[in-house]
Parts: C-alpha cells; structure tokens; sequence
C-alpha cells in the first residue's frame, strides 16, 4: 500500500514537473517568439531540447536544498509531499488560466511549507533554507534586471559604432539562438531540479534510499524529461504576457535579457538556491525596457506579476494545507 | 526629476536592505548588486540631466 501511494505521488510529482514546464518554460522562448526570430513551433522545441540536456550540465544542489532545506526532514512523509503538490499544481493552473507568470517554484515551496506546519507546527520549518529561498525571491529579479540593463548598454555602444542596422540586428537574431538556448538550460537546470528534490524527499521518507543519499540517476532523467515534455505543450498565454506585454523587444534586447536571466540561473543553481525562473527572466526584461525610459516598461502588467509573486506562497500554502488536513482526516 | 535613477535607487535600498536576512557566505551578491544600482542610478541620473540641458 505504501509503494502504491509512493509511485502515485512520483507520478503526481512528475505531473507538476510538467505543468512547471507548460507554464514557466515559456519564458525560455517568449522572446525568441516576441522578436520573431523562430515560430513558436520551433521555439519550444528549442527550449525543450536544451531542458532536457540541462542534467549534463547541472549538479544536483537545488534538488537536495528542495529535499532537505525547506522543512525537517522528519516531518516529511507522502501526505505532506501529496498536499503540497497539490496545493502547487492548483495554484499554477489557477495562474495559467488567469495567464499570470507566477512562480510555480515558489508554489511548490509554499506547498510543501503548509502542509508541514499543518502537520507538526510552524517549528518544523528549515528557518535558514527558507530564508535563503526568500532571499534570493526578490534579489534574482533584481540579479537579472541590472545584468540585462548593463548589457543593453554595451548593445548601445557597439551598435553606435556599427551603422549598418540591418547587419546588426541579422546578428542579434543569430545570438539570440544561442542566448534562448542558454536560459532554457539554467531553467531545465533550475527547475526540474525541483522535483527531483520532491521525490528524492518521498524516497528518503519511505526509507527507499538514506538520508544523504544523492538524487538517483532515474529521477534526474524522468524530471528532465517531464519538464521537456511540458515546454512541447507550450503556454502561449504566458508567453503573450512575457513577450510582448511588459515591453516591446527587439532581437538585441532579447539577447541582453535572456544571457542576463540565463547567467542569473547558473549561478544561483551552483549556488543550490531554488529561485523562480519566471521572476528571473521578467526582471531581466524589465532591465531591457527601462534602457530607454521607465516608461518603455508597462508598468501595470509587471504590477499584475508583481501581485502574482506575493500571493503565490500563501495562496499554494493555504491549499496545500487544506489537502493536508483533509488527507490526514481521510 | 529622472524617474530611472529613483528606481534604480529604490533597487538599491531594497538590495542593502537584505545584505543582513542573507547567508554569510552569499552577503557578497545583495552587497554588490547594492553598490551596482547606486552606480547605476547615478549614471542615470548624469544621463538625464546632460539630455534636460
């Protein structure tokens, strides 16, 4: 019976992983979309093939911060993880169909730390890991949002000295291959990250593997996977919000946005810090528009996202724990 | 009055705000990006008053 429950939250996991990838990893190709430099067809291709192959690049340190540093270890168990999961995948299907980029990593965080404090109090909470998170909340868009304007600075110098524009900009369409590419490995490398450390959680819970235990091989491929997977599907209404609505971008700032969100990435992977990519890759293309003037950023949808991050914690918190209490009545 | 510096300053704030609520060995990265958006906003600001002129 419990292998059953164990394989069906898996199951469950994997199915978040897939609804991270639907919705969030359309970031990785708004602005490919945005600038018409592929379709959108090929876009989430592109994205996916690179969230797929992010395991060969990324060591495990975020999975193992998710699986031991948000709430203890001991208070783990399957309804904790099921509640959680639920409450994460009810808050990103809420926000999908709202067509809000909220953070489905932070829905997951917040999933997980409610149906821990329904369970055994708010002490069961990692202070330190969930102050980490927290932290690196508000400073990865921000991360982001002073890379990307520093590099549409140096986009500005050097198209000052180039005045052939088309040649310019039949260039930056090229990079901007390579800049998408490179975001869409940090976000497979960040993000699916996130459910190994659910399941490497459920594993330890259920005593399938030790408590120091690294991710297996088999979670790191069926989480990459699962994430590919749901890039193919697209999110189109996200990428509308993304791309085209926060401010308008050329090729150059598409480039300047997604090297600056993908850098963002790698570095707070290494770091094993979990952070959410759509927050990431927004203050990038925040960082873009204000090159020109702050009225270049339409301020009311980045409010709306804005709204979105706030109240995705609690909101996946509160579900989670009402799943939680029901399951545990159950 | 240039609205970008304010806001590069307010990010500024925001980023010296959590050098304490961060990891001792991660202060480097809220510390530094404080430093970034100062400078930042003070290009900013230069930028906008040589244009208003």
């Amino acid at each position: 019976m419990t292998d059953l429950a164990l394989y069906a939250v898996i199951a469950i996991a994997l199915a978040f992983d897939f609804t991270n990838g639907f919705h969030d990893a359309a970031n990785s190709i708004a602005t490919v979309v945005a600038t018409r430099v592929l379709t959108p067809r090929l876009a989430v291709v592109w994205a996916a093939s690179f969230n797929f192959i992010a395991f060969l690049v990324f060591k495990t340190a975020v999975a193992s911060t998710i699986a031991k540093g948000v709430v203890d270890q001991d208070v783990l168990s399957i309804g904790v993880v099921f509640a959680g999961l639920i409450g994460a995948i009810a808050w990103n299907l809420v926000t999908y169909y709202l067509g809000l980029p909220s953070s489905s990593s932070h829905a997951l965080v917040g999933g997980i730390v409610g149906a821990a404090v329904v369970k055994a109090g708010f002490s069961s909470v990692v202070g330190d890991g969930l102050s980490k998170i927290a932290v690196f909340i508000v400073l990865s868009p921000l991360i982001g949002l002073a890379l990307a304007f520093i590099f549409m600075i140096v986009v500005l110098q050097i198209a000052g000295r180039i005045h052939n524009v088309d040649k310019l900009n039949r260039v930056f369409r090229r990079l901007q291959l390579v800049s998408a590419g490179a975001y869409s490995l940090g976000h497979g490398g960040n993000d699916a990250q996130k459910t190994m450390g659910v399941i490497l959680a459920l594993l330890i819970a259920t005593h399938k593997v030790g408590p120091n235990a690294d991710v297996p091989l088999w979670v790191v491929l069926a989480a990459n996977a699962a994430i590919a997977l749901g890039t193919l599907s697209g999110g189109w209404r996200v990428v509308h919000t993304l791309g085209s609505r926060i401010t308008k971008l050329q090729p150059s700032g598409g480039v300047a946005a997604e090297t600056a969100a993908a850098l963002t990435l790698f570095f707070v992977s290494a770091q094993g810090i979990p952070v959410s990519t759509t927050h990431t890759i927004t203050g990038s293309i925040v960082g873009v528009g204000s090159i020109q003037r702050l009225s270049a950023v339409r301020w009311g949808v980045a409010g709306r996202v804005v709204w979105a991050w706030i109240l995705t914690i609690p909101g996946a918190g509160l579900v989670a724990a009402a799943t939680y209490a029901v399951v545990h009545v159950v | 009055m240039d609205r970008r510096a304010i806001f590069f300053l307010g990010s500024g704030a925001v980023s010296a705000a959590l050098i304490p609520a961060t990891e001792s060995g991660l202060r480097w990265v809220p510390t530094w990006l404080a430093v970034v958006f100062v400078v930042l906003a003070v290009a900013s600001y230069l930028d906008w008053r040589s244009n208003s002129r």
